[in-house]
């Protein structure tokens, strides 16, 4: 079941240049979501500018007061537009949509690999792996320390994430794909979660692959309807058996966001 | 009461809005949010024989007030369109019309041959305008005589009603409209997008996968109600009105201009209950004028308008 509403803001805060943290009273989302889904949201009222909704993932709930948060990252006209909403506005907001996030019962160890803003659609996800008792390795990356996302709440969460920065301002100095060759190398894990910029992605896969490991990523792409209206979405996706594979278009929105790790063709 | 309900080629409505094809799936991706059966019509996605793929992404850009796409009608074809979508609109209390596309005259052909004994099917919408595929499509659209020869083709293979969607990108619309509507369709739809693109001067590179795409939205309603406007004022069969219509105003600018009916695309996807929206605002504006039918507005802005 998604929702058509109009949301609150009861909270937005900026947690670092460019980054912000909204709150939105959204009781029927709050209690509909599973990890992995996102809202569509209009960034103002009325007009024509921007025209359309734009997608975030929900990044955590607070049931019992009927909330949801996302956070995004100011990157062109809709996002600058949305941080100057001030609490007590409400927005347009459709939710929750989209493929969660499977769980597999027999997983007791999985690792999470987050690009930047890509921390997103996965906070929830690791609240509810821990739930099910399962050991969650973090890790995260970031051009810089300033774009890491989720640091303190998975701290909160008592989880000390693995860091890397390319600049080496936090962290190990590097790409968090390397990274995650050295955690594969000293540790298995069941499976692993992904999302980010897609050259990581790309690469995120290749590791996994390397180390026979399988996992879901989140997608991104531009959407329209995103609820699986208009094939705006698409996103090639390689089906069927090896040997007899072919190359489909799938939707994101619907589909999506949340594909296996090795079906996905990233470029 | 207010009467909003129309009848395009035997196709009882009871209000005049609908659904604009490619625009609202095969209606159940939008159940979350309305009841399918407060629509006038469900129009469904471009259906082909054989499945489509579409064409790569990104498919989307928004412009000033508008859309492009360049989705390239993927769809599953029509014999999984059959078994897997049109059931689960059986039962809906709303006139289904199937929106179909193809390359060559003998896919309409059997398309229609094939829709033609389905009763829960009321009415075949036939696309000769799509701007998105390379061959036929819009080629059908922009030549007088190829649209004339489909449409008389399709008329002796199907009793169901023929409503042909027309496409905006041609020199003059009402030529074609005419000749599709001697040919025998029993209404006409437009406009279609139109066709345009965008570049993303970073990357140097044309922003769509398909480098043109169909420009949709708010931005193409002057020229779409103009096209109504020139259109309905010389063909006898009904025009359904559709491009850019975000309002109930909107809406019935194009009802007063001399549609039957009208469609709704982009405006789903800003909000996706705008169907419902407008129709409840088209009532208002009827009751608020003391209008008690809406075919009493039909072409009201024509009178003492001579061209
Ligand atoms: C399912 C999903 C979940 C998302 N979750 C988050 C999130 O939690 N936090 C967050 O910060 N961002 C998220 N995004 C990306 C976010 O939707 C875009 O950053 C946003 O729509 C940009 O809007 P804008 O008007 O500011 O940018 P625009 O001015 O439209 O474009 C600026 C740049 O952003 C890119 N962009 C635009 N739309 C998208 C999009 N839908 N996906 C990816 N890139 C896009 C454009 O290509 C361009 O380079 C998500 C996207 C999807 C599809
Ligand atoms: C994403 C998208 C997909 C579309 N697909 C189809 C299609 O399959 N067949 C068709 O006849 N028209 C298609 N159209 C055109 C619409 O039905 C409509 O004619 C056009 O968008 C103008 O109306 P609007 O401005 O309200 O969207 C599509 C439009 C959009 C935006
Ligand atoms: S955004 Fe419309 S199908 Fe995904």
């Amino acid at each position: 079941m998604s929702f058509s509403i109009k949301a609150e803001i009861t909270a937005h805060v900026k947690k670092a240049a460019g980054l912000y943290r909204l709150d939105l009273y959204a009781p029927e989302i709050s209690s509909e979501v599973q990890p992995g889904q996102f809202v569509h949201l209009r960034v103002r009222d009325g007009g024509y500018d921007p025209l359309l909704r734009r997608p975030f993932s929900i990044y955590d709930t607070n049931k019992s007061r009927g909330e949801i948060s996302i956070i995004y990252r100011v990157v062109g006209r809709g996002t600058s537009i949305l941080a100057l909403r001030p609490p007590h506005d409400k927005l347009d907001l459709m939710g929750p949509l989209g493929r969660p996030f499977t769980f597999w019962e027999e997983d007791e160890k999985v690792i999470l690999v987050a690009g930047g803003v890509g921390m997103a659609p996965l906070y929830l996800l690791v609240k509810a792996l821990l739930k099910k008792g399962v050991h969650v390795k973090v890790l995260l990356g970031a051009r810089t320390e300033g774009e890491l996302v989720g640091t303190e709440d998975l701290q909160e969460l008592k989880l000390k994430p693995c860091v890397a920065t390319e600049d080496g301002s936090a962290g190990f100095k590097g790409l968090v794909t390397e990274l995650l060759k050295e955690k594969l190398g000293e540790n298995s894990f069941h499976r692993l979660y992904t999302c980010g910029p897609r050259p990581m992605l790309k690469e995120v896969a290749r590791v996994a692959a390397d180390f026979q490991l399988k996992g879901e990523v989140s997608l991104e792409e531009i959407m329209a309807c995103g609820v699986g209206a208009c094939l705006g979405c698409a996103f090639p996706i390689k089906t069927g058996e090896k040997g007899a594979q072919e190359t489909v278009y799938k939707k994101v929105c619907a589909q999506g966001p949340a594909f296996s790790l090795e079906e996905v063709i990233y470029d | 009461m207010i009467d909003l309900s129309v009848e395009i080629a035997g196709i009882r409505m009871k209000n005049p809005v609908m659904s604009a094809s490619g625009c609202f799936g095969y209606g159940r991706e939008y159940v979350s949010f309305l009841d399918l059966e407060d629509l006038g019509a469900l129009v469904v996605k471009g259906t082909t024989l054989e499945p489509r793929k579409g064409n790569t992404p990104p498919r989307i850009c928004e412009t000033a007030a508008g859309i492009l796409n360049s989705v390239g009608l993927q769809n599953p074809g029509i014999d999984s369109v059959i078994r897997q979508e049109i059931p689960y609109l059986k039962n809906k209390n709303v006139p289904l019309i199937i929106n179909i596309a193809a390359n060559l005259e003998e896919e309409y052909i059997e398309l229609a041959r094939t829709l033609d004994p389905l009763e829960e099917v009321h009415g075949l919408e036939v696309n000769i305008s799509c701007p998105n595929v390379k061959k036929g499509g819009m080629a059908f659209g922009t030549d007088v005589e190829s649209a004339c020869r489909l449409v008389k083709t399709l008329r002796s293979v199907t009793t169901k009603p023929l409503i042909v969607k027309l496409s905006p990108n041609v020199t003059d619309i009402v030529e074609i409209a005419l000749a599709v509507e001697e040919a025998g369709a029993d209404a006409l739809s437009l406009i279609n997008t139109l066709l345009g693109m965008a570049i993303d001067v970073n990357r140097r590179k044309p922003v769509l996968g398909n480098i043109m795409g169909g420009l949709s939205g708010p931005a193409v309603k002057p020229i779409a109600l103009r096209m109504v406007w020139q259109v309905s004022e010389k063909v006898k069969v009904p025009v359904i009105g559709m491009g850019g219509i975000m309002t109930a105003e909107d809406a019935l600018e194009f009802i007063m201009a001399g549609a039957t009916a009208v469609a709704v695309g982009t405006a789903n996807f800003v909000d996706p209950r705008a169907i419902c929206e407008i129709i409840e605002g088209m009532e208002n504006f009827l009751q608020d004028n003391n209008i008690s039918n809406i075919n009493q507005i039909k072409g009201a802005a024509r009178e003492d308008c001579e061209l």
